[in-house]
């Protein structure tokens, strides 16, 4: 058989036989190198493999970077801070924490809500479109229930609505059909919602307009 | 000539053996169409009142009709503003009309907070094609209790809706 074509096969043992003598070698005196000779070969291998080494461990870096969310969390670890955004860290949670949860979050909106200036033109035009938009003529169209107990309060971007309902299913409607009329004016909303003993629901909503949010994170 | 010559090849071999590797990368945006047909009708709608066709949901009624869809997010971690672009098709009737639809993420019920992101269409003239986006999406800056978005459209009479395509911006698994 011709010289050349032996020499993948020569390869393919060399390339073994590079990793075992470079194993067995690892320990042992530099002037001894795992070929004999010449230590130039050698020398150049390790320093092959040991680029080699560095590109498999930048290629992991860049694999696990590219995972991190962006608060540095891989996929399905829970969050660093509080006791969990469970929506996204997906850790379990009992339900005293989820109302924890939920009235600490209430207590950051309502902060930020309160801080927020007024600007009386948008605030007053925004809940005329609130009350229109529950009032009875607007809600029975669409077969939903008017709310009991209604209040709502506009800021410059944001508007607080809080209203009652006998129970859930009324009020869940209700806010489908409250969401799609003042959608125009009020296109983004955070929807909290208080469950009573008695069956009857509280919701609190956070409704502001649009791109008003991006100065929230 | 010296037997270390084969050396060279092997590690030819190993570092192209290597290089030609592929390493699973996270994908950097995922984009995908969702079908129309993967939503309900939302009670009191009825599947007589939202006609289901081969690409589409038809509202053969005379007033406003309500279906649910499952929106799949492959994002890791929240969504951030600017990054989320929910783009619906529609179509107008024998008569001009408009199609609302309002994202939602968790659930109001189940403790934490809900988010919606609604949008409207401009009034599509009869027998016509459209579509509109709901944009500014980022998840709440409050958290929620379940994960899960759905979009929840309601159709003027004789609208139908075609689908959906949905953008994420960012880091995902590429799945669909």
């Amino acid at each position: 058989m011709p010289r050349l074509q032996l020499l993948p096969i020569l390869a393919i043992v060399a390339a073994v036989s590079v990793v075992i003598g470079l194993t067995l070698a690892g320990g042992r005196h530099r002037s001894i190198g795992p070929f004999g000779g010449s230590q130039t070969a050698p020398d150049e291998a390790l320093a092959q493999m040991m680029q080699t080494q560095a590109e498999i461990l930048r290629r992991l870096d860049r694999l696990e970077s590219s995972r991190v969310d962006r608060q540095g969390r891989l996929p399905g670890t829970p969050p660093a801070t509080g006791p969990g955004r469970a929506g996204n860290g997906h850790n379990d949670m009992s339900a005293a924490a989820i109302a924890a949860q939920q009235a600490s979050a209430i207590r950051e909106r309502e902060n930020k809500f309160v801080n927020e200036p007024l600007a009386a033109a948008w605030a007053a035009s925004s809940e005329r479109t609130i009350g229109k938009a529950l009032s009875a003529a607007s809600l029975a169209k669409e077969g939903a229930t008017v709310p009991r107990n209604l209040e709502s309060t506009c800021h410059s971007d944001t508007c607080r609505i809080s209203m009652s309902f006998d129970n859930e299913q009324q009020a869940d409607f209700t806010k489908v059909v409250f969401l799609e009329q003042i959608g125009e004016t009020l296109p983004q909303a955070d929807i909290f919602q208080q469950s009573n003993p008695d069956g009857s629901v509280r919701y609190l909503v956070y409704a502001r307009r649009a791109n008003a949010g991006a100065a929230r994170r | 000539m010296s037997r270390h010559i084969y050396f060279v090849p092997a590690v030819l071999v190993f570092a192209i053996g290597l290089a030609l590797t592929p390493v699973r990368q996270a994908a950097a945006a995922d984009s995908k169409g969702i079908s129309a047909t993967a939503c309900q009708p939302f009670l009191p709608t009825t599947y007589a009142e939202a006609r289901f066709q081969d690409n589409a949901i038809y509202n053969p009624t005379a007033v406003n009709q309500r279906v649910i869809c499952p929106v799949n997010k492959d994002y890791f971690g929240d969504w951030v503003a600017g990054d989320v672009t929910l783009q619906a098709y529609i179509k107008a009737g024998a008569s001009p009309g408009k199609v609302s639809c309002t994202l939602y993420g968790g659930g109001a019920s189940w403790g934490g907070a809900q988010a919606a992101y609604t949008a409207t269409s401009a009034v599509v003239s009869a027998g016509t094609a459209s579509s509109f986006s709901i944009a500014d999406i980022a998840d709440p800056a409050v958290p929620y209790s379940i994960e899960g978005w759905n979009v929840l459209c309601t159709l003027n009479a004789g609208m139908s809706l075609g689908g959906f395509y949905f953008v994420e911006d960012g880091d995902t698994d590429g799945a669909t």
